[in-house]
């Protein structure tokens, strides 16, 4: 069933006053009226009734729903029936000033589709090719890209190209995929590092295997059986810990010190006369030993006797048997001599202070005289001389003249020595017997002092003076001594004799003791030597085996093995050494490894995931291509073989004569916007100007009616309607006749339904003879609009149906 | 088989869309007419074509009959369309215009290439346009580009929700693989 307009009532509408009801139900409805009658307003309403809009009035007035009612009303009211694949529908439409009440009939992509496929108004045909060729906003699809797109379903292409623009360039994806940015800075980065790491890890590996060669020799040196542990280090560390030459070195070092020990004394034990035999010397001690106690028994005796006198006398606590008699010879004559010298020295000085006593005696005597001398001649003058000589001395200075000034007498009286010569030298005789009283007292002092001192000296000299008892006492001891003196001089001799007998006799006696000892000595050193050697691991001793060969060969021995073992120590110490530092490098390896692989990892998960990002955008930039690709095919059929073709075809119909045929240029570059332009295409081909440029006022407005024809018939017609307001402007008969032929192949070839508003009546005329109904069912309405006296708009309509004609004879 | 004339070229083509010649001389409204041909459009057509020879030294008497034609229609009251195809050399403008005030004139004069021909008779010609159905890039409505991976897949299901939804989940698919390996790397970076 055709979709199809049913049938319109108008009342009250933009130019329309009044009532106004027709049937549009015809493959072809002509509408005539003159100028102001209402043919725009009738297909205003339509497409008001359809789409709720006027885009013809709302592109020039924003308030034009406001002129929607007819303005002597103020009301009006819009009906349409329709007949749609969903069944008849009835869309009402009230128009007030405030707005339009009511829904249109189409909605959404039908109502575009009507408004831009279906409707051409006279507004639009004048402005088609600008529409078509200029973006209609700033922003926005023009009509023409909506026309592609709407044709092809471009905005899933233009979504997938705009959507996939950051795939086209890495640096667009910084910011919405920093995670692609930031690996691609870190992959250079990681992978120097990693090669940096790698050459470290393969230079511990080196140390590795140089800390190992040299392990290897030291374990050697300690058993080379551990050097099969080498990989192993926990078990070697453990064994070269638990096995140690500190022990054993410590027992060889005992060993040693005890051979050492051993072999010292041995050596004292097989000294020079170690091989004078016992017996020897015990018959050379008794030998001695009797020889001293008969020298003892004679001489020896006598001479105790006389050192036993002495030294009682004396007190000399000494016994001879202690010290050589010798000595003790010398001591006691010494004591001797001394105790002599003592008894004769007193004694002596006895009889010298008697003699001197005497002396002092007389000596005190003529001193006693002196003094009693002396007293006598001084007298008590002394003083009386001095005195008056001062006193003469202070009256010399009043002497004048001769005149005297104590008595006042004139001296030449008495004398002719002048006063003053005779007071000075009275002076000078009382000065001079001054001085010799002086001398004399002084000499009577000097002698009592030493009298004084005379007494003195016989006090002592008194005191020192020995009784008689004791003097007898001493001549007594002085004469005893002398004689034992006297005794033990002539017994010197003898006490060397003695002296040296006894020495003798003890040194034998030692010399016995010490070979006593001896024998002991060396069995008690053949037992150690042979336990030594059993501690050493050796065999025992033989009892023939000399023990100072034994020793040196069990001190080599052990010097040997205490060598070797510290040669084997210092091993084990370097070995534990070399594999601490093994260990360190062990555990450096393996963390170094460790890291080494984590970082590996971590990078290769990085290089993976941006291999697989770089594979994904490459899929992205292929999927790019493939939509431009895709696209452009698309853009280039649409252009070429539809929209071109079509209007071409068109264009060709209506002005068969005109050279140049309009065209959309192809865009040069199928972006996601359409830069389409305008272009003539000769004929013969090649490209002229912009057809407004190149092509009469009447072509050109057949080009606009043609291109709109073009885009009606370019695609799927979702409405198979074309209302066209008064379209044959500025067209000649010619173009008419050519219009009037293309419409009736739209009708009759591709089932368009074709409302058409004429104002010229001849027109109107001819165009309802050219599209006459052809066939039985075919229907053609013709609309006659006009006004009544009272400005009213009449309406009649009228159908024409199919009338046989036998014009022509068959 | 080659036409030697224009008048039978213009006669071969119509009839091939359907026209169908009619024997010489024709009779409208009862008075016969003979002309170089005459056609009678089929197909629920009811065009009478006539081909005129011109430019022989009778253009005046050509332009009469075709007048003849029309005004015998007219009296007979039929709604035929006319269309006069004037072959031969143009006629002058006196003529021409007078043809064409009583029926539609196509002027073919020489002989043409068939492209040519097409051109000057295209208002007679039944309208060739591409057929929207037979067109496997237009029959879908969806335009997208055939995809042979998952991922280009699921872009191009994206693209039906619209731009921001395709560069959401390109950039989601760019970012996925790093999801792991950056999270393991932790914040060592």
């Amino acid at each position: 069933m055709t979709s199809a307009i049913e049938h319109l009532t108008v009342e009250d509408f933009r130019s329309i006053r009044g009532h106004v009801s027709l049937s549009l139900d015809a493959p072809v409805v002509l509408i005539h009226g003159q100028n102001g009658t209402g043919k725009t307003s009738l297909m205003a309403a339509i497409e008001l009734a359809l789409t709720g809009d006027v885009p013809s009035m709302s592109r020039v007035e924003p308030d034009y729903l406001k002129y929607l009612p007819h303005q002597a009303v103020g009301t009006g009211s819009v009906r349409l029936r329709t007949r749609m694949a969903g069944g008849i529908g009835e869309t009402s439409l009230k128009v007030t000033s405030a707005g339009v009440e009511g829904a249109p009939a189409l909605g959404g992509r039908l109502a575009r589709f009507y408004g831009e496929r279906c409707y051409l108004s006279q507004a639009t045909l004048g402005r088609l090719l600008e529409i078509y060729e200029a973006p209609d906003g700033k922003s926005g699809p023009s009509a023409l890209q909506r026309f592609v797109k709407d044709l092809l379903g471009l905005d899933r292409l233009d979504a997938l190209t705009d959507g996939l623009r950051t795939a086209g360039n890495v640096l667009r994806l910084r910011e919405p995929v920093p995670q692609y940015a930031a690996a691609k800075d870190e992959i250079p980065r990681l992978r120097d590092r990693l090669r940096a790491d790698r050459a470290g890890v393969a230079a511990s590996e080196a140390d590795l295997e140089l800390a190992k060669e040299q392990l290897r020799l030291f374990i050697a040196g300690i058993d080379e059986g551990l050097t099969i542990l080498l990989d192993d280090r926990e078990r070697l560390a453990q064994r070269l810990k638990e096995q140690s030459e500190e022990p054993s070195l410590l027992q060889q070092a005992r060993l040693r010190r005890r051979i050492a020990v051993a072999m010292e004394e041995w050596g004292v034990l097989s000294g020079a006369d170690a091989m004078i035999a016992l017996t020897v010397v015990q018959a050379e001690h008794r030998a001695n030993d009797s020889a001293l106690r008969a020298w003892r028994d004679g001489v020896g005796g006598e001479l105790e006797n006389v050192l036993g006198h002495i030294g009682r006398a004396l007190g000399i606590a000494e016994n001879p048997a202690d010290v050589t008699y010798q000595h003790a010879c010398r001591v006691a004559s010494a004591r001797v001599d001394a105790e002599v010298a003592r008894c004769t020295e007193v004694l002596n000085g006895h009889d010298i202070d008697h003699t001197r006593l005497e002396q002092i005696a007389s000596d005190i005597r003529s001193g006693q005289a002196r003094l009693a001398l002396l007293d006598r001649s001084v007298g008590e003058s002394v003083g009386v001389a001095q005195q008056l000589a001062r006193a003469l001395t202070q009256v010399v200075p009043h002497v004048h003249e001769d005149d005297c000034p104590v008595c006042g007498r004139n001296f030449r009286e008495v004398s002719s020595v002048p006063l003053a010569a005779h007071l000075s030298r009275r002076i000078a005789a009382l000065t001079q017997e001054a001085g010799r009283l002086e001398a004399v007292a002084k000499d009577r002092s000097t002698t009592a002092s030493a009298l004084l001192q005379a007494e003195r000296e016989r006090d002592a000299v008194s005191g020192r003076l020995v009784e008689d008892g004791v003097r007898d006492a001493l001549k007594e001891r002085r004469a005893t001594l002398s004689e034992a003196r006297l005794a033990l001089e002539s017994r010197m001799v003898e006490a060397a004799e003695g002296d040296r007998l006894r020495s003798k006799a003890q040194a034998s006696e030692k010399r016995l003791a010490e070979f006593a000892g001896r024998d002991n000595a060396v069995s008690t050193l053949r037992e150690i030597a042979s336990d030594l050697a059993v501690q050493a691991g050796e065999a025992p001793l033989g009892t023939d085996d000399a023990i100072g060969d034994a020793l040196s060969q069990l001190a080599s021995t052990v010097a040997q093995r205490e060598a070797s073992l510290a040669e084997r120590q210092e091993s084990r110490r370097k070995a534990t050494l070399a594999l601490v530092s093994l260990r360190a490098i062990d555990a450096k390896l393996k963390s170094a490894r460790e890291a080494l692989e984590t970082q590996q990892r971590a990078f290769d998960r990085l290089e993976k995931a941006k291999d697989e990002a770089d594979r994904r955008i490459e899929l992205a930039k292929g999927l790019i291509r493939t939509v431009n690709e895709s696209r452009s095919r698309i853009v280039r059929k649409v252009f070429d073989e539809r929209l071109n073709a079509v209007w071409r075809e068109l264009f060709i119909r209506l002005a068969p004569e005109e050279p140049f045929v309009p065209a959309f240029a192809m865009p040069s570059r199928i972006g996601t916007v359409m830069e389409a332009k305008l272009e003539t295409i000769y004929r013969q081909g090649r490209k002229g100007g912009n057809p407004k440029a190149m092509l009469s006022a009447g072509n050109l407005n057949t080009a606009a009616l043609t291109l709109f024809l073009a885009l009606n018939l370019s695609v799927e017609p979702d409405l198979p309607w074309l209302l066209i307001d008064d379209p044959v402007q500025n067209m000649d008969d010619v173009h008419i006749s050519q219009f009037a032929a293309l419409l009736r192949t739209l009708k009759r070839q591709h089932g368009r339904r074709v409302v058409l508003a004429v104002h010229d009546r001849a027109l109107f005329e001819y165009l309802a003879l050219e599209l006459s109904p052809t066939f039985v069912g075919d229907r053609l309405i013709k609309v006659e609009l006009g006004r009544s006296m009272h400005g009213e708009t009449t309406c009649s309509w009228e159908p024409v149906i199919y009338e046989e004609d036998n014009a022509i004879a068959a | 088989m080659m036409a030697t004339t224009p008048a039978e070229q213009v006669v071969r083509l119509l009839a091939e869309a359907g026209y169908r010649p009619q024997k010489m001389p024709i009779k409208v409204g009862g008075i016969d007419f003979d002309f170089t041909a005459a056609l009678l459009g089929g197909n629920h057509s009811t065009d009478l074509v006539l081909v005129v020879e011109m430019g022989t030294g009778l253009d005046k008497r050509a332009r009469q009959k075709v007048e003849g034609v029309a005004r015998a229609l007219d009296v007979m009251g039929s709604r035929r369309p006319l269309t006069t195809v004037v072959v031969g050399s143009r006629p002058s403008a006196e003529d021409l215009s007078g043809m064409a005030r009583v029926c539609r004139v196509l002027p073919v004069e020489h002989l043409l290439d068939e492209a040519d021909l097409r051109n000057r008779l295209a208002v007679l010609l039944p309208l060739r346009l591409p057929d929207p159905a037979a067109d496997d890039v237009l029959a879908g409505g969806d335009a997208v580009p055939e995809t042979h991976d998952e991922m280009s897949a699921a872009l191009v299901a994206a693209s039906l929700r619209g731009e921001a939804a395709v560069a959401r989940l390109l950039h989601s698919l760019v970012a996925e693989p790093f999801a792991e390996a950056w999270h393991d790397r932790g914040g060592s970076s």
